[in-house]
């Protein structure tokens, strides 16, 4: 099905990923610091085009820990900590190479589609990706209306996965690769939380969940920019592709892998419902369960 | 098939730790009922422990202690490495349950050579003979608390031979299953899995999971059968096992068995340790 490997980045992927850090998810976060002003802010004098690692231009405002507005009722920071985008792959790169609808006018983000050319930008740099993106089930049908439409609206934009200002290196980056394997709860798993809480199988999500470096991810499995359902034939999880999602390479060694092998996949998300469902568990579980209430 | 692999992982889990903490339950029953049996006001209070006519030798003192550290290095890996209970450990609990099995591999032959190649070898004494299994009732009905004397033919009670006897069978499967889930190419382009179950009908995948499933259920059997040998060594000779493990000198007795009718036929030169009682 593909030859791409768990633990090799290639090219295509190596540049659009990110780091777990606190600053991960959609920008701007909503923080607690203190009161903002209601008054509107006047207009001002500024150069917007200096590079950003000059702590000039954009930064010169969102580089102040205390930028903060009062939105929807909530105190939202604009921060963005320079270190951390300094220090990021796109670190190089000016602000407004994503934020391309960026106005000279306060607020700049009263347009409801900022945050959605920012967290498509992506794909003017990182085309194959992008198309690839496009074939998968995340992809918006841009088109769909009623109760499809808030669906579609739902769904995953590159940066709602990647993260913002701190996308990490991946290629030839052990840190960068060590921190987007650890991600894949930030990355799936606060969205699919079912998903999430049933991966507990002993040798894949148990020790996933506990660091180990070896454990496979959620995209180990099923793939990443043009993941289909695991119920369709294209899924890396349907049980057509199985064998050769669990036998790619940095896994179960290919010629020692069937079928029949393969189909153990069905523990890695359903050893918790068998454990609820055995009788004896059940037994012990009530017996505990009565000498403690008592 | 994968199915029923799966649902044999979680029963046992479920069994082996139901069993374990019955286990566990009915041992602490049994010290419970030394209580009004006497032995344990016989023991504890009025200190008679069994008697000796023979301390343990250093050497096969030496290597228990060693196999129970890496022992009990192995168990507490394995079941990190199956139910992994701390963050980042997978790695370091891996080269743990390597090293300490090269050790306890090590040790298990050191312990064969001594016991049949040595000066003093030993492994008569846990060769089961007529003799012995013509103790197993009266044996059984001692620690069931139907009877105070406890037949004594030889060093090691006909019970306690079975167990060691079986440990060291134990531990042979133990080796072999657990080499078997090695993966890595590291024996000329195979891994050791491959060469131990590559044999077997079916994918070499699927045997390596069945062979997991055998090396997980034989460690649950050491740790149940260990949880019993440590409790009948502290409550039945607390004196040896401190001199097992060079707390206590233990006192010896060489005419211990001599005064006693029933231990006449104990071969000359053992270590007997002696169920007080009769």
């Amino acid at each position: 099905m593909t030859s791409r490997a768990r633990g090799t980045w290639g090219h295509a992927r190596a540049v659009a990923l990110f780091r777990a850090a606190p600053a991960f998810g959609q920008a701007p976060s909503v923080v607690a610091t203190r009161p903002a002003s209601t008054v509107p802010t006047a207009g001002y004098d500024l150069d917007f085009t200096l590079p950003t690692q000059s702590k000039s231009g954009c930064l010169v405002c969102h580089g102040d820990p205390d930028l903060v507005r009062l939105k929807a009722g909530k105190i939202t920071s604009y921060h963005v900590p320079a270190d951390q985008y300094g220090s990021s792959v796109h670190g190089s790169q000016q602000c407004v190479a994503c934020h391309l609808d960026f106005a000279y006018k306060l607020p700049h983000d009263t347009d409801a589609a900022w945050q959605l050319t920012a967290k498509t930008a992506c794909r003017n740099c990182h085309d194959e990706q992008f198309i690839a993106f496009g074939k998968g089930v995340h992809q918006r049908a841009v088109d769909a209306t009623g109760t499809r439409a808030s669906i579609e609206a739902a769904k995953p934009l590159c940066g709602d996965c990647h993260g913002s200002h701190g996308i990490q290196k991946l290629t030839d980056s052990k840190p960068g690769q060590a921190a987007m394997h650890a991600s894949g709860w930030q990355v799936c798993g606060r969205c699919h939380q079912d998903y999430w809480d049933s991966y507990d199988d002993y040798y894949h999500g148990a020790a996933y969940k506990r660091g180990a470096e070896d454990a496979p991810a959620c995209w180990d499995c099923h793939g990443w920019h043009d993941i289909r359902p695991s119920k369709e034939r294209g899924s890396r999880v349907s049980e057509a592709n199985l064998v050769e999602t669990c036998g790619q390479e940095g896994c179960h060694k290919r010629s020692t892998v069937d079928e029949e092998f393969a189909s153990y996949a069905y523990a890695i998300h359903n050893k918790r419902a068998l454990k609820r469902e055995n009788p004896v568990y059940q037994a012990i579980r009530s017996l505990f369960r009565f000498i403690w209430k008592d | 098939m994968a199915i029923l692999l799966t649902k044999v992982n979680v029963w046992l889990d479920v069994i082996f730790t139901g069993l374990w903490l019955v286990v566990v339950v009915g041992l602490i029953g049994h010290f419970l009922l030394s209580i009004p049996t006497g032995r344990f006001r016989k023991k504890w209070i009025l200190k008679e422990w069994p008697k000796h006519d023979w301390a343990p030798p250093a050497l096969p003192k030496f290597m228990h202690f060693q196999h129970l550290a890496m022992m009990g290095l192995l168990g507490f890996s394995g079941m990190y490495i199956r139910f992994p209970f701390f963050d980042g450990g997978r790695t370091a609990m891996r080269y743990v349950h390597y090293v300490a099995m090269v050790i306890v591999g090590l040790n298990y032959f050191w312990r064969l050579w001594y016991a049949f190649f040595s000066k003093e070898r030993d492994y008569k004494e846990f060769a089961i003979g007529k003799k012995d299994l013509q103790t197993v009732l009266g044996v059984g009905a001692y620690y069931a608390y139907l009877s105070n004397s406890k037949p004594h033919v030889a060093k090691y009670n006909v019970f306690q031979k079975g167990t060691y006897d079986l440990f060291a069978l134990l531990m042979l499967v133990q080796g072999f299953t657990g080499l078997s889930l090695l993966t890595q190419p590291i024996l000329f382009g195979l891994s050791p899995r491959e060469v131990l179950l590559g044999w077997l009908p079916g994918s070499v995948a699927m045997a390596g999971a069945w062979a997991r499933i055998v090396h997980y259920s034989v460690n649950w059997l050491f740790i149940i059968l260990v949880t019993v040998h440590m409790y009948l060594a502290v409550a039945e000779d607390l004196p040896c096992s401190l001199d097992f493990f060079g707390l206590k000198k233990l006192e010896v007795d060489p005419d211990a068995f001599h005064h006693h009718d029933e231990h006449e036929s104990a071969p000359a030169g053992l270590a007997a340790a002696h169920a007080e009682g009769d």
